[in-house]
């Protein structure tokens, strides 16, 4: 569980404390979601409203329901910018880390380049590549780590799917 | 009229020797374990669910007598029940979509150093749903399949209002974030040809699109690549953290065994009405399950957060569905869920004809269809309990193995649904999601009911309002008897909390006086 609704009395901390093993967000932060909330809101409801329909006059047609949707995502935004200001959010969520940003932006890196090379070569070459590459930003290092395991693992996959399941890879 | 019903009786009981002599072909055991262990596989791999191997399977049993090849399809349809909890609990994605609820408290129990307690207990509470579903095959097929054919789109729509109100339940105390949630996914089913005019929406012209998103896509991204991606970008290069393991305690003592009975009775309960209705399946089922057992449990306040309790509700619930599912195939040949679409054609082709004809025709068929599920649920279980201690042997695997598995079985798994690279692209994107609205507070669960539920929802609401307005609906006893559980189901906790106050108020003033 990340954060709650119920929110916690700022009388009931001293200065600087923190509930056990969470971090209170800022109100800034928490009114910036709301906000965010209420713009998606907003766009939908002007994406509905340019969505091309055959017959127009239509009660009940096929703008109806997300314009309903979009009216309540917006109603939801202005509460969440409420609660933000009336109550504090706590999150239990660990910190984000500089080494695991990098870590997340070379995976996401290596599997744009893995989904363009499976065009090209063969599935099994490429998918040895990715997941050494993927063990790699990992911290994996030596034989075992970058060549054993992804041979290994490739022909798992390869005996799934490609032979078992006949999926063309 | 006792010679009437002494003759009923022996009809009956030949139907079922007869059923039950057909099995003891050896070749139908044969079937039943080639089933039972290509389904525990595919129900373990994430994104191959069991409509798709029984799919893959059917071209190869077309060959085989009609038994025989109903034994293999059936067999992977309830071990692939049982294999897919196994990635749920293990790496918080579900292996096919009926264990999405069993994530919900079976990966935080791995997290807690209890995943063999969990696997153990789901193979068990599985077992119980799944015979409790073939038990209502048998005694209770006919008069439940007529009251699922009186279910028009006012009884769906008040079934889907239902469902919406599990939002509520599975937002984990974030009622507000868990709401917008559920509003994101049912926007999301909005996406691709509308259900009733066919004009397209918020399809940005991609063809891809048309048919709405897909769904496997969407909750292997939700769930598995979220929980990766989360796992990573709040990694400490110097703190290793501890590999979770539970191989010393697998088995649960006499009180976790306790503890499961109350869940599984409910899950039992809502699996079988659930499995009956067409179209919903093991998803709803477990989801609905699952909160169900949070209102009815002592401690509410665990689930979501490693509960024995809601593990159980949900994985009996979603078993429980198959053998509801079966019943509605058999009884009106309407499809209970894609995987009865695909045996539908199958039976077919073999000259068999689901449908209220098939239980005066072929008794027999339906008694040895049972069977086949009894026995491949006792495969499945024993399959699942032997292997247990090497599957949670994967849990051994260094992060940096674990991780990269992951993300490559995920992109795998989900190109095969449909042998597509938008889908895996899609996937990766729903990742995202994910981790975004994880890392600010939104619960994920709605949105995957929200996405379930929104095409149901739509079409038959405006389906109801189109036929006869709101009349349609307040004429429906079924429909205004499901609305007031709605109702209730949403009222109750304020209830109860209102009746708890003024009852202590009232303690109070007399102890006062």
């Amino acid at each position: 569980m990340t954060t709650q609704d119920i929110g916690v009395s700022t009388d009931d901390l001293p200065a600087n404390a923190q509930p056990s093993g969470r971090r209170p967000n800022s109100r800034v932060y928490e009114v910036g979601i709301g906000l965010a909330v209420v713009l998606l809101g907003a766009a939908v409801y002007v994406m509905t409203n340019r969505i091309d329909v055959a017959r127009e006059g239509q009660s009940f047609g096929p703008r109806w329901w997300p314009t309903a949707l979009a009216v309540s995502m917006v109603v939801i935004g202005m509460i969440l910018i409420v609660q933000a200001v009336i109550s504090r959010i706590v999150s239990d969520e660990p910190p984000i880390t500089k080494s695991g940003t990098f870590a997340l932006a070379a995976t996401l890196a290596l599997i744009a380049v893995y989904g363009i090379a499976w065009q090209y070569f063969d599935f099994r070459v490429v998918t040895v590549v990715l997941l050494a590459g993927l063990t790699a930003i990992s911290g994996g290092r030596g034989i075992k780590a970058l060549a054993v395991f992804p041979v290994i693992t490739t022909v798992i996959l390869w005996a799934i799917f490609g032979l078992l399941l006949q999926v063309p890879l | 009229m006792g010679d009437i019903r002494s003759a009923l009786a022996g009809t009956a009981v030949n139907a079922v020797t007869e059923g039950l002599s057909a099995l003891l072909d050896p070749s139908i055991g044969v079937c039943l374990l080639v089933g039972v262990l290509l389904g525990t596989l595919v129900g373990a791999v994430p994104g191959i669910t069991a409509a798709m191997a029984v799919a893959l399977a059917a071209g190869f049993t077309l060959t085989l007598e009609p038994l025989q090849g109903l034994s293999v399809l059936l067999s992977i349809y309830v071990a692939a029940q049982f294999g897919d909890r196994v990635p749920s609990i293990l790496i918080n994605t579900p292996g096919t979509p009926a264990s999405i609820a069993t994530t919900f408290d079976g990966f935080p129990m791995a997290k807690q150093g209890r995943a063999g307690i969990a696997l153990t207990s789901s193979a068990l509470v599985s077992a119980v749903g799944s015979v409790v579903g073939i038990c209502i095959l048998i005694f209770a097929a006919q008069p439940i399949a007529s009251i699922a054919l009186r279910f028009g789109p006012a009884e769906m729509f008040a079934l889907v209002v239902f469902g919406m109100t599990m939002m509520i339940g599975v937002s984990g105390g974030r009622v507000v974030k868990g709401l917008f949630a559920g509003i994101l996914g049912l926007l999301l089913g909005t996406v691709g040809r509308d259900p009733i005019t066919g004009d397209g929406r918020f399809t940005f012209g991609l063809n891809e699109l048309s048919s709405g998103i897909p769904f496997i896509a969407a909750i292997v991204g939700l769930f598995g690549i979220a929980e990766v991606f989360n796992q990573m970008i709040s990694r400490h290069p110097t703190i290793v953290p501890a590999p979770i393991t539970q191989l010393g305690k697998w088995w649960p003592n006499r009180a976790e065994r306790r503890e499961l009975v109350k869940p599984a009775l409910i899950g039992s309960g809502v699996g079988a009405v659930v499995g009956v209705v067409p179209a919903a399946g093991g998803d709803i089922a477990g989801i609905v399950s699952w909160d169900q057992a949070r209102r009815a449990s002592k401690t509410p306040e665990k689930f979501g957060k490693g509960s024995l309790e809601g593990l159980a509700a949900a994985d009996t619930a979603s078993t429980a569905t198959m053998g509801g599912s079966l019943t509605t195939t058999l009884a009106l040949g309407v499809p209970g869920d894609a995987v009865m679409a695909v045996m539908i054609g199958s039976m077919v082709i073999w000259g068999l004809q689901p449908g209220p004809a098939l239980f005066v025709d072929s008794p027999d068929l339906v008694y040895s269809l049972a069977a086949i599920m009894l026995l491949a649920t006792f495969a499945a279980l024993a399959l699942a309990l032997v292997r247990m201690r090497g599957v949670i042997k994967l849990l051994d695997l260094p992060q940096k193995y674990l991780w990269a598995v992951i993300i490559t079985f995920c992109m795998v798994g989900t190109y095969a649904v449909q042998n597509s690279a938008f889908d895996v692209g899609l996937m990766l994107v729903f990742g995202l999601l994910g981790l975004a609205l994880r890392r600010n507070g939104f619960p994920a669960g709605p949105l995957v009911l929200g996405l379930i539920l929104g095409p149901l929802a739509e079409s038959n609401i405006r389906r109801a309002f189109l036929i006869d307005g709101a009349a349609s609906i307040y004429t429906s006893g079924i429909a205004v008897a499901l609305l007031v559980l709605s109702a209730l189901a949403v009222l109750g906790p304020y209830i109860r909390t209102g009746l708890k106050k003024g009852s202590r108020r009232g303690a109070g003033e007399r102890a006062d006086a």
